[in-house]
């Protein structure tokens, strides 16, 4: 039971950016590579245009699907507002992949605070980490030319941060889209995947 | 062994499935509803969507005595609806097996409540099974049927929303054969008798409890750990405990009705620390305690959801704030806006509460999406209790309601909840003699939960064709007179529709029928885009709160990911300075009900009579802001009007600025202000420094709303522009007197002569305030550098300070010929005020007379005055003799390159010099705010103060609207800007008050 072995996945976004189903994907990767697997996620009201966050925890045993706060290895921001919301469950160190995408609340959540600043996003974030990516997701999704697909691009650019078989990703990819978008869903995991390569190695 | 990811809801349906259930029945409700969709996948199995959880209870029940295994699916509440069949059948016991299960919703993620089942459980006594993870859910459901079958026992599966919507490996088995027991009559047991009932209670008491005591051990788990520390738990509580403690010894109860007595006795001895973790209520701890077993008293809290970090505090017995080894100190956040869940960007229902706030109906809401209605900025509910209750608790309240109110009421419901319990109470109302008027919310589905069939669709739960169990003619065939459809995206069509049924004094019926757009995915037509040349940014569009409407940067944008052009806000965008619902104020006009219409008006400006006179109208133009052609259907709707109100010069063309005008004077006459005195008093005080028409504005909204409001005026008399900048021949000074006259009444307090700086600090007004609101105006005049100038003592003069002496009937003195400098309101305001005076003006602006900032109609009326005006010409020096102006210099301009407002910045050409004789130069070329009492008190300013497009300035509880904070430069606007500050401001009251 310890975390040592349990990798945790806090998935955040908006209700309808597809954060559910990345995590079905991660969750069945997982699956398929052997893994012992647990997820949890919101149905209902929660999911109509509000804060939505879910979980995936794989390892060789894993019971419970909720990750404690500060115990998240990724956390896995589909929109820039909700990764700042959710940040104290990332541990200390662990990885900020976030989607550069601005979801502006309504206008009566504006009048309680403002949406915040790029730099003032990213510097927060970094207080937690240093591990912080900031993913055109939304970018190559809409070159691509469906920005639904942004969700599938950050899978492609996750895949190549954790250690799970790549060709199960496509596998549980095939199997969870819908048919009529598969093909362009595998080319934004593709997208994704490309661009984590060409931002590490600019990095390094 | 297959190993297949699920859902705790699937494997349920699995269990089910592979205990050879035969019959599946229930209601969608979040977080049960996968498990009956997941049952009906498998073709062995016979399931229904039940118009409500009793009657799927009793279904399940009617299967199972006929002698096949049956199970009913519900959330939480559902189980209340079917208490009664639970506690009956609870006597009868069953035939085949019967599983009941309740997905309870700690936490409330999608829930009225988070009431704790198992408690109703030990009530109808019952046999109770609690698993936590995926893998158990499909055991002990498997295993539910057969404990119902051996002890003659319905059993009730109650999960938890993490154990429902958790996903985990779950290995596969086969479907058993079981085969169908024999029906047999069992009056004794089948027919609930009060004599039968004694009989049967004394069994449960004497033999099926006890019995199902030792049975419960066996779904008893003992983990062994250390020593130090032994836990008692059940479901989703064990995980978390399980987590957080990983090296404790736990007792993880499976069946929790009965408790196995003695196991847990046993398990107690010897344990020096015995500490009891459960979600909600204590339900094991008050048991166990009474077995005489020293639980250590922790503090978990009895509502909401546990998590391991909960759990992990209490039994440390640590304060939530204090630092926990296993969990890093938080990063503190910027404080962030939340995201609740909002309705869908093109969703029907946004129409019909739309209509329903432009009503100011008092609305009795019903469960489902359209709850979201009772938000802001619809706020278009009033009550919502639970699942069909909105019709009759509206029948009870209007037998309580004046004529007054019960002419607001409306009882809102969506048609699966119609059909699931709202049909009784349609039918109470009809016998009882009730009024109510009923709108179903028909969109098709079960939307909240996921788009379930109902009745209404003509499909079932497995996708086959159903007869459509119509809403009209079922209401219809009841006996109600007035049932009409309404398309939920024709707002006016829908406002006549509630309107005219709230003025009926019979029953009636609306449907609103449109499909959800979720569901079907649907757009309308072409993707809405806002024209910045024409947006007022009066905000009302907002009003719909639409969350593909945005404000970027303080303007509005329509998100193109998000619009599905269903033209909900065209048709409210009225382009409209003041943000006034003018389709509204239109139909009422028409309807000749002015006082409503007056009180329309009202709601966006508090000074229509002054805004009629004075507003530069953009809401003539032929294509609104967000493409909708307003203007033509004014025109069309109402004949009548056009004849009454036509627009100079355009008889086929209303004008709403005359009916505006109209209106505000018929106020005048009719309300004296007493009657938008608030209902109750709030104790916060606002300051508001300036008594123009933002801070009147903000003032008039503010008071509305019960707060103690005082006006701080520097000048001799409140109205700001309105009274000394706007000249008497344009607006007469008894209308803004009178329109004033109606704050007063309303208990607005305002002070005259107090300068802020002089007479007292911001910071002592803050010292007294709860918030301060700014709207001091741009009063200085923007000063241009000009030869000659310095040395002037007569002659030469600044637009504002003109508009005030004349305005305050000073003398003034020009000469017989005067050149005005300047393109805008103040220098057209300038020019007639001189030609009055009898001087021979000529106006001198550097751009075209298309770019002329001011009204067009008072340019208009100044060339018929006789004003000549002199275009791209701009001066250079004042020509000065003894110190009086005798003549100007000037330079011919052409239009430059573009400027970052996307204008042409005029350039002189070349050489182009000319002068010409004046006695007297007017400058008007702007006007600026004079700040200098915010130096020094952390309120960022430049020139203007910055704030966000809320008016919300740099420091809490600071606020400023008009021109000082967003320069709009018209009456009308800065009205709009006031409003808008108010709504903010009373925001920020409530929830600095939530937090006292």
């Amino acid at each position: 039971m310890s975390s040592d072995t349990v990798t945790n996945i806090v998935l955040v976004g908006v209700g309808g950016q597809g954060s559910v189903l990345a995590g079905q994907i991660i969750a069945r990767v997982a699956t398929l590579a052997g893994l012992a697997v647990a997820t949890s996620e919101v149905h209902g009201m929660a999911q109509r245009g509000g804060s939505v966050l879910s979980t995936v925890r794989y390892g060789k045993e894993v019971l419970s699907p909720a990750v404690p706060e500060g115990a998240a290895d990724v956390l896995l921001a589909f929109e820039k507002l909700e990764a700042l919301r959710y940040l104290n469950y990332l541990k200390v160190d662990g990885l900020a992949l976030v989607n550069d995408q601005r979801i502006v609340p309504s206008v009566e959540s504006l009048k309680l605070a403002p949406y915040p600043d790029d730099n003032t996003i990213e510097e927060t974030l970094r207080r937690r980490t240093e591990h912080v990516l900031i993913v055109p997701g939304l970018e190559i999704a809409q070159q691509l030319g469906n920005p639904a697909l942004a969700n599938t691009v950050m899978l492609g650019v996750l895949s190549t941060l954790l250690d799970l078989p790549h060709a199960e990703w496509r596998q549980a990819i095939t199997e969870l889209v819908p048919p009529q978008t598969l093909e362009l869903n595998l080319l934004a995991f593709a997208e994704g995947a490309l661009w984590a390569k060409k931002a590490a190695s600019l990095s390094y | 062994m297959t190993k297949v990811l699920m859902s705790g809801n699937e494997a349920i349906a699995r269990g089910a499935w592979e205990a050879g259930v035969r019959v599946g029945c229930g209601y969608p409700g979040t977080p049960s509803t996968e498990i009956l969709e997941a049952l009906a996948r498998y073709p062995e199995v016979e399931c229904e969507w039940s118009t409500n959880e009793k009657v799927a209870l009793e279904v399940a029940v009617g299967a199972a005595i006929a002698g096949g295994r049956a199970i009913a699916t519900m959330k939480h509440v559902g189980l209340n609806v079917a208490a009664d069949p639970l506690f009956s059948v609870a006597y009868m016991g069953v035939n085949a097996g019967l599983v009941i299960v309740s997905a309870d919703d700690p936490g409330m993620h999608s829930s009225q409540n988070e009431q704790d089942n198992r408690l109703l459980a030990r009530a109808a006594r019952v046999a109770l099974l609690e698993p936590a993870t995926p893998q158990e859910c499909k055991e002990f459901a498997l295993a539910a049927f057969e404990i119902s079958e051996r002890y003659d026992t319905p059993v009730l599966l109650r999960t938890t929303t993490r154990i429902s919507h958790g996903k985990g490996l779950v290995t596969l088995g086969e479907r058993r054969d079981i085969p169908r027991r024999p029906y047999r009559k069992n009056v004794q047991k089948n027919v609930v008798l009060p004599a039968h009932g004694r009989v049967r209670h004394q069994l449960i008491e004497t033999q099926r409890i006890p019995a199902l005591e030792r049975e419960a051990e066996r779904w008893a788990q003992v983990f062994e750990g250390s020593d130090d520390l032994a836990l008692i738990t059940s479901g989703a509580a064990f995980l978390y405990a399980r987590e957080a403690f990983p090296h404790a010894t736990i007792l993880k109860l499976g069946m929790t009705h009965p408790l196995p007595r003695e196991l847990i006795k046993s398990f107690a001895q010897g344990k020096k620390r015995i500490v009891v973790i459960e979600e909600l209520e204590p339900y094991l701890a008050e048991q166990v305690r009474a077995l005489g077993i020293a639980i250590e008293e922790i503090h978990l809290p009895r509502f909401g959801e546990l998590s391991v970090g909960l759990v992990r505090q209490a039994v440390e017995r640590r304060a939530p704030s204090a630092r926990d080894g296993a969990t890093p100190p938080p990063v503190t956040l910027p404080p962030l806006p939340p995201r609740p869940p909002i309705l869908c960007a093109g969703c029907m229902h946004r129409g019909v509460f739309y209509v329903l706030k432009q009503l100011d109906a008092i609305v009795s809401g019903d469960i489902g999406c359209y709850t979201l209605g009772a938000l802001a900025p619809l706020d278009a509910m009033d009550t919502c209790m639970n699942m069909g209750a909105s019709l009759a608790m509206a029948h009870g309240m209007a037998k309580i309601f004046s004529a007054e109110e019960k002419k607001r009421l409306v009882a809102v419901i969506g048609d699966s909840t119609f059909y699931h319990s709202g049909v009784p109470a349609l039918i109470d109302i009809l016998y009882n003699g009730g009024q109510t008027v009923t709108i179903i919310l028909d969109n098709h589905t079960t939307a909240m939960t996921g788009h379930q069939e109902h009745p209404g669709t003509g499909r079932t739960i497995k996708g086959e064709p159903a007869p459509v169990i119509e809403l009209e003619s079922l209401a219809k065939g009841l006996g109600i007179k007035h049932v009409q459809r309404v398309d939920p995206y024709d707002l006016l069509a829908a406002w006549r529709t509630v309107d005219a049924a709230l003025h009926r004094q019979e029953p009636s019926v609306i449907i609103a029928d449109a499909p959800c757009v979720l569901k079907e995915k649907r757009r309308f037509g072409e993707i809405v885009s806002v024209d910045h040349t024409k947006c007022t940014e009066c905000f009302a569009c907002t009003e719909l709160g639409c969350p593909a409407i945005e404000i970027r940067d303080g303007h509005i944008e329509i998100n193109k990911l998000l619009c599905i052009a269903c033209t909900h806000c065209q048709q409210v965008c009225a382009d409209c300075n003041a943000g006034i619902d003018i389709p509204q104020v239109l139909e009422l006009v028409h309807q000749k009900r002015y006082a409503d219409a007056f009180k329309v008006l009202i709601r966006a400006n508090p000074f229509p009579a002054v805004a009629g006179r004075v507003c530069p109208h953009p809401c003539d133009h032929e294509v609104n802001a967000l493409g909708w052609p307003q203007e033509k259907l004014y025109a069309q709707r109402y004949p009548d009007l056009t004849e009454e109100f036509p627009t100079p010069g355009h008889p086929a063309k209303l004008s709403v600025r005359d009916v505006e005008r109209f209106l505000g004077d018929y106020g005048i006459e009719n309300f004296s202000g007493a009657e938008f005195k608030p209902p109750q008093e709030r104790p916060e005080r606002i300051a508001i420094i300036g008594s123009g028409p933002a801070g009147l504005s903000a003032a008039f909204y503010l008071r509305r709303r019960g707060f103690r409001v005082t006006v701080l005026e520097a000048f001799e008399r409140p109205g700001g522009m309105m009274r000394y900048g706007i000249p008497a021949f344009r607006l007469p000074k008894e209308i803004v007197d009178r329109e004033i006259d109606r704050l007063l009444m309303m208990g607005v307090e305002i002070q005259c002569n107090v300068t802020v700086g002089r007479d007292i600090s911001f910071s002592e007004l803050q010292r007294e305030h709860d918030a301060v609101v700014i709207a001091v105006g741009d009063s200085a005049p923007q000063e241009l550098e000009l030869e000659g100038t310095s040395d002037i003592r007569e002659g030469l003069l600044y637009g504002v300070d003109f508009l005030r002496r004349v305005n305050r009937g000073q003398e003034v003195r020009v000469g017989r010929r005067v050149a005005v400098i300047g393109g805008g309101n103040t220098a057209i305001d300038c020019a007639r005020s001189a030609k009055r005076l009898g001087a021979e003006v000529t106006v001198y602006y550097r751009r075209t007379v298309a770019e002329m900032p001011a009204i067009r109609e008072e340019i208009d009326e100044a060339i018929l005055e006789g004003i000549r005006f002199e275009f791209q010409a701009s001066p250079i020096r004042v020509t000065v003799q003894d110190g009086r102006v005798v003549g100007l210099d000037l330079i011919r301009m052409q239009p430059g390159p573009l400027d970052r407002d996307g204008r042409r910045r005029p350039v002189p050409v070349p050489n182009s010099e000319f002068s010409v004789e004046t006695d007297t130069v007017i400058l008007a070329i702007g006007e600026r705010a004079d700040l200098e009492f915010l130096r020094g008190t952390g309120v960022q300013f430049a020139h203007k103060i910055r704030t966000a497009f809320t008016g919300a300035a740099s420091q809490s509880g600071v606020f400023a609207c008009g021109d000082v904070a967003f320069g709009y430069g018209t009456v009308t606007q800065s009205i709009a800007t006031g409003r808008r500050v108010a709504s903010t401001v009373t925001v920020y009251l409530q929830r600095k008050g939530a937090h006292r």
